[in-house]
């Protein structure tokens, strides 16, 4: 059976393709848009997971949709209605886009994609939580789904049980985690939906002093449940996401561009810790309900890789699945399985170990761009061995290496398909990288390293620690920060990739950087300077390459100099 | 004059609205008010999972 599974209109559009219960491609539609997390119906993403397996859409038996737009529309008529008479801007300019396109999907996948068979409307929470937990390896797990709204929740709580999930719990809108984390990004003076990451790397700079006036927007429960008070938010009734009441209580707002100050480090860093804390809450009474020690996490709030990393010690759960695409666009994977699930009853355990799904571009095709571009010399490898020791000699002497390597990742992280690299020392290699990058100070770099040396270097719950999605925060040992200088954050935590057999290519090119150097880690940072996705085509690549400081790049088997 | 009539679409779109606006979603406003009951604080805010939440139809969009 072939299932494609499509998340559109919020943020990261993507589609997912399902053959015969494997995934086999899965790709995000700002790739070839060229707009970051763009929400646009997912045509061009579609298009590429049909072509990548040679099948046209009427091969397709099922379409599953991850969410109910009919119930979203709802939700939205009933906002209006409780914030009357305040909304009237924002229902003039949200009711025509949603006659317009949001509420048509069937029409739009009938017409535009000219799909003709059984299409799936999956709730967009379920989606979150068969994402998260069939992509695991558990047959029983405590699940906990968290964004920012569904169609009407904003928090659940799941068990999972082999092919089924039963929802336990849940927190509806306007009452959001996610929604509260994003008040603080538009705030602090950061983009909603896209800059959330930013408050959690400022938040290692701050003193947590504004913990009282962050609790005072809320009132939680011992359970971890939690209402806000809306008197201090307004994303309901106007296109700010906080209110008059919410400035009194913290003081001016940041604007875009002005000077990070002490008191925009202490906002973030009270921030993080009131989630966290409502987190942690909310999974001990999970963990209360369904006494597993395996927990799945969904939704963008479990791309908080902070609170992630503290869930082993302030939490009983031993075993802890995130997938890497935890977002939205992973929910396009959630509602494929889903339905999978659905139709064809039983299935076995489908875990998910790379999200190396997306596309890929021959050597042939690269060679033949580079010779539009006469500037750079360039030296096709017919050993892969070779290319490895010479892209790794490069990174052990400091060299900064663009990555392009085989099929695109899946997801918001580059895990070492399309990365920026180097080695991960002296401390001066954040700053030649964020100059690269053309990225804020504060904002650290993330590492990926060996899973068989990972607790040499950090303190993982177990040795040999598994963690391939770079969702998780650890904190380093105190004797390897000299080691990892660059990718040690202020509050002495790195976020980690650990690599195996099943990262392919970038798992060698990290060994022979380990055989060169006796380190296993190197910094990762994804290919794209700011503002801008991931590069999809090699002439991305090539084109960020030349407009930025990188030393050298790796397309497939061939390495470019400038 | 393709722009112009694109101008005035969208300016009797925003008048309906308007009115719609007004009427309607005041009207369901006021259905709201009356029939919106007062509890004191709940001792948790978790909404328990109902037979009908357990069961999920998927054919439908709404």
């Amino acid at each position: 059976m072939n299932i494609l599974g499509i998340s559109a209109f919020y943020h990261d559009s993507a589609a997912a393709l399902y053959i015969d219960g494997k995934l086999l491609s899965a790709i995000e539609e700002e790739r070839f848009s060229r707009l970051k997390h763009d929400n646009a119906f997912p045509f061009q993403a579609i298009q590429f997971c049909l072509n990548s397996v040679n099948l046209t859409i009427d091969d397709i038996d099922a379409i599953a949709y991850y969410e109910k737009p009919l119930r979203k529309l709802e939700r939205l008529l009933e906002t209006f209605v409780v914030t009357y008479p305040f909304a009237l801007r924002p229902f003039l300019q949200a009711i025509p886009d949603w006659l317009g396109q949001k509420i048509s999907v069937e029409e739009i996948i009938r017409k535009k994609v000219g799909f003709s068979k059984k299409i799936y409307y999956v709730p967009h929470h379920v989606s979150h939580a068969a994402a998260a937990f069939y992509s695991s390896s558990f047959n029983t797990a405590a699940i906990l789904t968290v964004d920012g709204v569904g169609e009407y929740q904003t928090t659940a709580l799941w068990k999972g049980e082999k092919d089924k999930l039963t929802l336990l719990k849940s927190i509806s809108f306007p009452h959001s985690i996610g929604l509260l984390y994003s008040t603080f990004t538009a705030y602090l003076g950061f983009k909603v939906n896209e800059d959330e990451y930013k408050i959690m790397g400022l938040s290692a700079y701050g003193l947590p002093e504004y913990i009282q006036q962050v609790y005072r927007l809320m009132d939680m429960k011992s359970d971890g449940s939690f209402s806000l008070n809306m008197k201090y938010f307004s994303y309901r009734e106007s296109f700010r996401m906080f209110s008059d009441a919410f400035i009194a209580l913290f003081g001016p707002p940041r604007k875009p561009g002005e000077k990070v100050e002490k008191r925009h480090r202490d906002i973030a860093a009270s921030i993080q810790v009131v989630v966290e804390e409502l987190l942690f809450a909310m999974l001990n009474h999970l963990y209360t309900q369904t006494k597993s020690r395996n927990l799945c996490m969904g939704g963008g709030v479990a791309l908080n890789a902070l609170a992630n990393g503290k869930i082993y010690t302030k939490t009983p759960f031993k075993n802890v699945h995130i997938l890497g695409a935890a977002g939205d666009s992973g929910a396009a994977i959630g509602a494929a399985l889903y339905v999978q699930r659905q139709l064809r009853g039983s299935s076995p355990v489908q875990q998910i170990t790379s999200l190396y799904l997306g596309s890929s571009y021959s050597n042939e095709s690269v060679e033949s761009l580079l010779s539009c571009y006469p500037e750079l010399t360039y030296k096709k490898y017919d050993s892969e061995i070779d290319l490895l020791r010479a892209t790794a000699a490069k990174l052990a002497k400091g060299k900064t290496v663009g990555w392009f390597w085989g099929r695109t990742e899946y997801g918001p992280r580059a895990l070492g398909a399309r990365s920026i690299l180097s080695r991960p020392s002296p401390r001066a290699m954040k700053d030649t990288m964020n100059k690269i990058k053309r990225r804020e100070e504060f904002r650290p770099f993330a590492g990926s390293i060996l899973q068989d040396h990972v607790h040499r270097y950090f303190y993982t719950p177990e040795n040999k620690y598994y963690s391939p999605f770079m969702n998780v925060c650890l904190i380093v040992r105190e004797n390897k920060r000299k080691e990892l200088a660059a990718i040690v954050h202020e509050d002495n935590t790195c976020r980690i990739q650990t690599v195996n057999e099943d990262n392919g290519r970038y798992y060698r090119l990290i060994k022979e950087f380990y055989r060169q150097t006796g380190n296993p880690c190197v910094l990762n940072t994804s290919f794209n300077v700011m503002g801008e996705p991931i590069v999809e085509h090699p002439k991305h690549a090539i084109e960020d390459f030349l407009c930025s400081k990188m030393d050298a790049l790796v397309i497939n088997d061939v390495l470019i100099n400038k | 004059m393709i722009a112009f009539f694109r101008r005035l679409n969208a300016l009797f779109i925003s008048a309906v609205l308007f009115f719609v606006y007004f009427l309607v979603i005041g009207l369901a406003r006021l259905i709201y008010v009356l029939s919106e009951r007062k509890n004191g604080k709940p001792d948790s805010y978790w909404q328990l999972a109902r037979g009908k939440q357990k069961t999920v139809e998927l054919s439908t969009p709404y």
